[in-house]
């Protein structure tokens, strides 16, 4: 490519080669087949003082957009001197992980037919009035060119099957799903023995599930609820665009801040195989594991090269976008709590009266968490009890984390196919996330 | 037949941090659409800026080949174009009217730094077919959404206040609603008493208490019996003074005035529910069809997926009562900022109050204490309803609220 970047600014291009494919069957006929391919590109031009975007569809236009840009920015002579244009990395070369093997080569009936083995049982269940199943794939390739002298292009794909249904009997219901999710074809599974599974526990939860009785009460989080909890309540706040000019987050979010339990430790790491692999950033900046909190003590953060520059730090492969139409800002790639030494049934045992959380809705993380149950069950003297409903768990996050008193002794990563994470504008951004079973000694549950 | 969607989407963005201008953007986006219809299936491709025609079609006849059926005929001969033009700001000083505001806050309200964005969309969206039809649809509008946080706070925001797509933009009066707002935050309050209270919603805050509505409300889930309303059409199953329209009226919110198929409801409305009783439940054509319901009209989806059934949006009529006349003299819990609630499967609701004001009906009297609510939504859309006040919190914009009585609690 050959492009004329204007002097005394910076400039950046990142150009996206997008190929998916959405299939979904609804109660057994095909409602859409989506094959979409396109590309498209992002410019950036910094001065210094501010940054100027801009997206095109038309690869042919990227020269116009970088003038365009350039004339809205004030020229600056040591431009090259700039902390943020300093850390910028020069990465250089192809790194294409998934030649050979891109989905977009797949031929699109072997796609329908994978899908069409997954759905029997759902199909089948006598409780279910309501199901879909869906595949959705994404292949990005992305090439990205700076005035600073990088040029590099990289990969990225993830696949996923999923069936989603609805039970009810009388006057109760419940909603379920089962997923499974690859970043190679071949390595995607029939969802069959899963969905077989959920459906038998939701079940249970439709048939007996009784509200529980708002208090606090100990809480067992599943690998997703904690992943989730994980990337809600510490996650975003790692994100370090929310403390760069502010000296009280700064004071706060200091490194050896001790933030939680001492056998709590966070990592987020873009080199996860996943929905979260990230190779390199959209800065062009190259993946690396992040050591958010070890051993209940503030370790790291995520960072641009914007941010790492305002804390003087240095870039971590986190400045992520949607797609071209938005600028990188920090974001999570792969992040998890790590395994502790107690197993499963350890954990359960120590609580008399408690609760399993095992799949959850949604959870959001201000300076209040919340999480919101599907499938949960009380925990009785020591053993998993009947199912129950509850509508949201929530607490401070601060303290929270303080009260992890047990880890599983396994780690589970998940890639959810089709879901992603929000900030501000930018929605759903592909992310990985989980954890061990985690145990907390105390959470308000509603 | 051929028909083909067209969606042009301007962008001018600015974003905030700490209470400046971090960025400019600017985007302009042409996304198209061509769906081929033959023997009763769909074939579509879809393109995103310039593409040749001849490839495009190509694509989409190849398309029909999976089987997606579609037995449907496109709307024949209608031609409708409605604009929505705003006072929009000009893109060369786009910058500096967001300065311009960022430098009052900052000079006004000294303790809270500012994030977020200022931005001014124009939406241009058309539906044109072989049979006669030519829908176009122009909406503009300017949004400003400030997140806030105290200098001294150790959270990552403390509040948000926004101006949400208005077509009235005034700087003056932009400012004197979002100072207003931030004064009252700094007056703390305790809350009233805890126990039913009168909860207010504005309009462009509702989406976590309606999050259930569309559920229930949707044809797929009323004719498969997974709604918790399935069988009740005639049937009262909320309080008499809830009622309730699909709505994607474009003078109101950035809507589109036609759905995905180029259906076009009579005042852009379908009454759902009237007086507390269900008189039909949301539709596209295949649902309509799969389950033997009215069609209303509410298909949605990507410029070049096949129409499916979605939630264009929702309004609860008017009670023809002020705020102040809603609330009778009594003050109620104004929710500013609330994430993470959810429902139960049957129905009960709870979520935390992250930022919660005390409202009198004509301002806002204090901050209150982070509180949870909580009710069901048989309740807070029935006997516990209300109303929709008949005026806005804004002036620029449509921001009428929600009332209704919720028991609500320190967090």
């Amino acid at each position: 490519m050959d492009l004329d970047f204007p002097k005394g600014v910076f400039c950046d291009v990142r150009i996206e080669d997008v190929a998916s494919t959405y299939i979904k069957i609804m109660q057994g006929t095909l409602d859409d087949y989506l094959a979409r391919e396109y590309a498209a590109a992002f410019v950036r031009v910094y001065d210094g003082a501010r940054w100027f975007y801009g997206s095109t569809s038309d690869i042919g236009a990227i020269q116009r957009q970088i003038d365009l840009l350039a004339s809205m920015a004030k020229r600056n002579p040591a431009i090259d001197d700039d902390p943020v244009v300093a850390r910028l990395q020069m990465n250089r070369g192809e790194h294409h992980r998934f030649a050979g093997r891109d989905f977009a080569s797949i031929d699109r009936r072997r796609k329908l037919a994978l899908l069409e083995t997954c759905f029997e049982p759902a199909a089948a269940h006598p409780r279910v009035t309501s199901w879909s199943a869906s595949y959705t794939d994404s292949r990005k390739r992305k090439r990205i060119v700076s005035s600073k002298g990088a040029d590099v292009s990289f990969d990225c794909q993830t696949a996923g099957l999923s069936v989603g249904f609805q039970m009810a009997s009388g006057d109760r219901r419940f909603a379920e799903s089962a997923w499974s999710s690859a970043d190679d074809f071949d390595c995607l599974e029939s969802l069959g023995p899963l969905l077989e599974e959920k459906l038998a526990m939701s079940e249970d939860c439709l048939m007996h599930a009784e509200p529980i009785l708002p208090g606090t009460y100990p809480v067992i989080l599943s690998p997703m609820a904690a992943g989730i909890f994980a990337h809600e309540s510490f996650g975003h706040k790692s994100e370090a665009d929310f403390m760069v000019g502010d000296e009280t987050m700064m004071r706060e979010w200091a490194m050896g801040t001790e933030v939680g339990s001492d056998i709590l430790s966070i990592v987020d790491d873009g080199g996860e195989p996943g929905t979260g692999f990230t190779p390199f950033d959209d800065e062009g900046t190259g993946a690396c594991k992040t050591w958010l909190v070890r051993n209940g003590v503030l370790s790291g953060r995520l960072h641009s090269a914007s941010t790492a520059a305002a804390l003087a730090e240095e870039p971590t492969g986190n400045a992520r976008s949607v797609n071209f139409e938005f600028q990188p800002i920090p974001r999570m790639t792969t992040t998890y709590i790590l395994p502790g030494v107690s197993t499963f049934d350890e954990l359960v045992s120590g609580i008399d009266e408690g609760l399993l959380v095992e799949t959850i809705k949604h959870g959001s993380g201000l300076s209040t968490f919340t999480l919101a149950p599907n499938t949960a069950h009380r925990i009785r003297g020591g053993r998993i009890a009947e199912p129950v409903n509850a509508s949201v768990i929530s607490g401070s996050v601060m303290e929270t984390l303080g009260l992890i008193d047990g880890l599983s002794d396994r780690l589970e990563l998940l890639s959810m196919p089709g879901g992603g994470c929000g900030k501000n504008e930018q929605f759903p951004l592909p992310v990985g996330f989980g954890g061990p079973w985690v145990r907390v000694s105390r959470m308000n549950v509603r | 037949m051929k028909e083909t969607l067209g969606i042009r989407h301007r962008q001018m963005s600015v974003s905030i941090s700490q209470s400046r201008v971090e960025s400019v953007r600017s985007k302009d986006v042409t996304r198209t659409g061509l769906r081929m219809y033959r023997d009763g299936r769909i074939g579509i491709a879809g393109a995103i800026g310039g593409f040749d025609a001849a490839k495009l079609e190509e694509r989409a006849v190849a398309s029909l080949s999976p089987g997606v059926e579609y037995p449907w005929e496109p709307v024949r001969d209608l031609v409708m174009r409605r604009d929505y033009p705003a006072a929009t700001i000009p893109e060369a000083s786009f910058a500096e009217e967001a300065e311009a505001i960022l430098s009052e806050l900052r000079s006004a309200q000294p303790g809270l730094t500012f994030s977020d964005n200022f931005q001014q969309d124009n939406v241009d969206q058309t539906l044109e077919n072989e049979a006669g039809t030519r829908l176009s649809c122009s909406t503009s509008s300017v949004s400003i959404l400030l997140g806030f946080k105290e200098k001294d706070s150790k959270n990552i925001m403390d509040g948000a206040v926004e101006v949400a797509q208005t077509r009235r933009y005034d700087r003056k009066k932009a400012l004197t609603e979002i100072l207003g707002f931030c004064e009252a935050y700094w007056r703390r309050m305790d809350l009233p008493a805890a126990g039913r209270l009168p909860v207010i919603y504005p309009r462009f805050g509702s989406g976590l208490l309606f999050g259930r509505l569309p559920s229930e409300l949707g044809g797929r889930a009323y004719g498969t019996g997974a709604s918790l309303l399935a069988g009740k059409i005639g049937r009262k199953v909320f309080g008499e003074r809830f009622s309730l329209a699909q709505c994607n009226d474009p003078g109101i919110t950035d809507d589109c005035f036609f759905d995905r198929e180029g259906v076009v409801n009579e005042g852009f409305r379908y009454p759902l529910v009237e007086d507390g009783v269900l008189r039909a439940v949301f539709t596209d054509r295949r649902t309509a069809s799969r389950y033997g319901l009215a069609h209303t009209g509410s298909a949605v989806g990507g410029f070049d997926s096949v129409p499916s059934i979605g939630c264009v949006g929702l309004e609860v009529s008017g009670s023809g009562r002020t705020l102040a006349e809603l609330l009778g003299g009594v003050p109620g819990i104004f929710v500013a900022m609330a994430a993470g609630g959810d429902y139960t499967p049957d129905g009960r609701f709870a979520t935390p109050v992250q930022l919660a004001m005390l409202h009198d009906g004509r301002h806002f009297v204090g901050r209150l204490p982070e509180v949870q609510i909580s009710s069901h939504l048989f309740s807070m859309f029935g006997d516990d309803f209300v109303g929709l006040s008949s005026d806005s919190i804004s002036e620029l914009c449509d921001d009428r609220c929600l009332v209704a009585m919720m028991e609500v609690g320190k967090l």
